[in-house]
């Protein structure tokens, strides 16, 4: 996923993304990620909650407001 | 879950032992505040319409999701069988937030969302990727989009 990242953005296109497994994502680096403690599967949360998944996708889509990076936060609840 | 050390074995020695590409410097593209921003999802959940082909060992392409499209009209061809797959049976938008983004911009959060979504094969090692994502760079600004939230599984 954070390899992906990269060539996006190195072509010009700005990215953001949420991270499962914080420990690769702080080896690839990519520019902007939200680790989030869910389980493989489930990035956005839990099935039927739109509250939860609502809440998570702010989240990372707001690191894209990020002046500088690489940025690799924690989604706090 | 998930850290490393929070997964259970065996599971946990494979994705310890999983090769990460490496990278000496990280790209900065800028994208504008979120409530300008035309959004287009990219899921690595190797999820797409039934009528494509499903994903195979090592496919390295990547699958146009149409923006109206409906979660229950999409299909898994992930290989990896080291997750959970009963969330996106129940709910598409726990792998794949269409609805949630909808909602975003009918609410005056981000501005607008992409014409089109796309999905990868996750289990792919993403260098073998680099060509393709390149290529989708250019059909991602050529539908004016600002950013993308690239969303694992």
């Amino acid at each position: 996923m954070g390899g992906l990242a990269h060539y996006l953005e190195e072509e010009g296109v700005a990215t953001t993304q949420i991270s499962l497994i914080r420990e690769h994502t702080e080896i690839i680096r990519p520019p902007r990620a939200l680790w989030v403690p869910f389980e493989l599967g489930r990035p956005l949360g839990l099935p039927d909650d739109p509250a939860l998944q609502t809440r998570v996708l702010v989240a990372a889509l707001k690191l894209l407001e990020a002046e500088k990076g690489p940025v690799l936060e924690d989604f706090v609840e | 879950m998930v850290k490393l050390s929070d997964i259970p074995e065996p599971k946990r020695s494979y994705l310890a032992a999983l090769e990460c590409p490496e990278f000496e410097t990280t790209p900065w593209a800028r994208s504008p505040d979120l409530k300008d921003a035309r959004i287009s999802i990219i899921s690595t959940a190797g999820i797409h319409p039934p009528s494509d082909p499903d994903f195979g060992k090592d496919s390295a392409d990547y699958r146009i999701i149409p923006g109206g499209v409906k979660g229950s009209d999409l299909v898994m061809s992930h290989i990896s069988p080291n997750f959970d797959r009963t969330g996106f049976a129940q709910d598409i938008n726990v792998i794949f937030p269409i609805d949630r983004l909808s909602e975003l911009v009918e609410g005056g959060v981000a501005r607008s969302v992409g014409n089109n979504h796309f999905s990868f094969m996750g289990a792919t090692d993403p260098r073998d990727m680099e060509q393709q994502a390149r290529k989708l760079a250019g059909l991602l600004k050529g539908d004016s989009i600002d950013a993308v939230i690239l969303v694992p599984v």
